[in-house]
């Protein structure tokens, strides 16, 4: 049954103040808390992050990829590269949000909420497990 | 008795509000998560001041 939502780091600050309600059930990536942290330059903002992280860390709710990971989520960026599923450059930015989807495949209760539903419907053509809702439908 | 083909139905992905229903959040809550709630409103201010200042969307991705 999926029932843990992971939210991608645009979604994340898109629909931030809705988020809460879903902490107590999703999951959240280490990659998130990358490009959120990396980019946060306002100190209560990553008191927020740091609360964030040490919340889900005691749940042992954070997803990371594994070296194995990486490996096969390099390839199946490959794939779409080669049989020219889209542009060079759409597929530059879609390197973190593979992983994501990647984390999403292999834990299996887990669903991607989106706000860039296209790319992830990409990467869906190379791993078909793959579960993802906009965030526009979630949040409805 | 006939195979099966490979293919599996989609499970359903809920809505946000249907997983409130199923998770509905407590009245009362943990120490943990009210510190949460709390930093949470705060760092949320100033989030919104951030992205007045610097424009929204942030490029977070590239």
């Amino acid at each position: 049954m999926v029932i843990r939502p992971i939210f991608d780091t645009s979604t994340v600050i898109k629909y931030r103040s809705r988020l809460k309600p879903y902490f107590r059930v999703a999951y959240f990536p280490s990659l998130v808390f990358f490009e959120l942290v990396s980019t946060s330059i306002n100190q209560d903002e990553l008191k927020l992050y740091s609360d964030w992280h040490r919340y889900f860390k005691k749940d042992n709710r954070i997803l990371s990829p594994t070296e194995n990971d990486i490996w096969e989520t390099a390839k199946a960026i490959r794939r779409l590269y080669i049989n020219k599923i889209a542009p060079q450059t759409k597929l530059l930015t879609l390197r973190t949000d593979a992983l994501i989807a990647r984390l999403s495949v292999k834990q299996k209760d887990s669903f991607i909420v989106t706000d860039d539903i296209d790319d992830f419907l990409i990467i869906k053509r190379e791993m078909k497990d793959l579960r993802v809702i906009s965030a526009d439908e979630f949040f409805a | 008795m006939s195979k099966k083909n490979g293919n599996k139905p989609e499970e359903k992905i809920p809505t946000g509000k249907e997983l409130l229903k199923m998770f509905p959040t407590p009245k009362k809550l943990t120490p943990a998560e009210k510190r949460l709630k709390e930093s949470f409103e705060k760092a949320m201010d100033a989030l919104d001041r951030r992205i007045k200042e610097h424009g929204y969307p942030p490029d977070f991705r590239h």
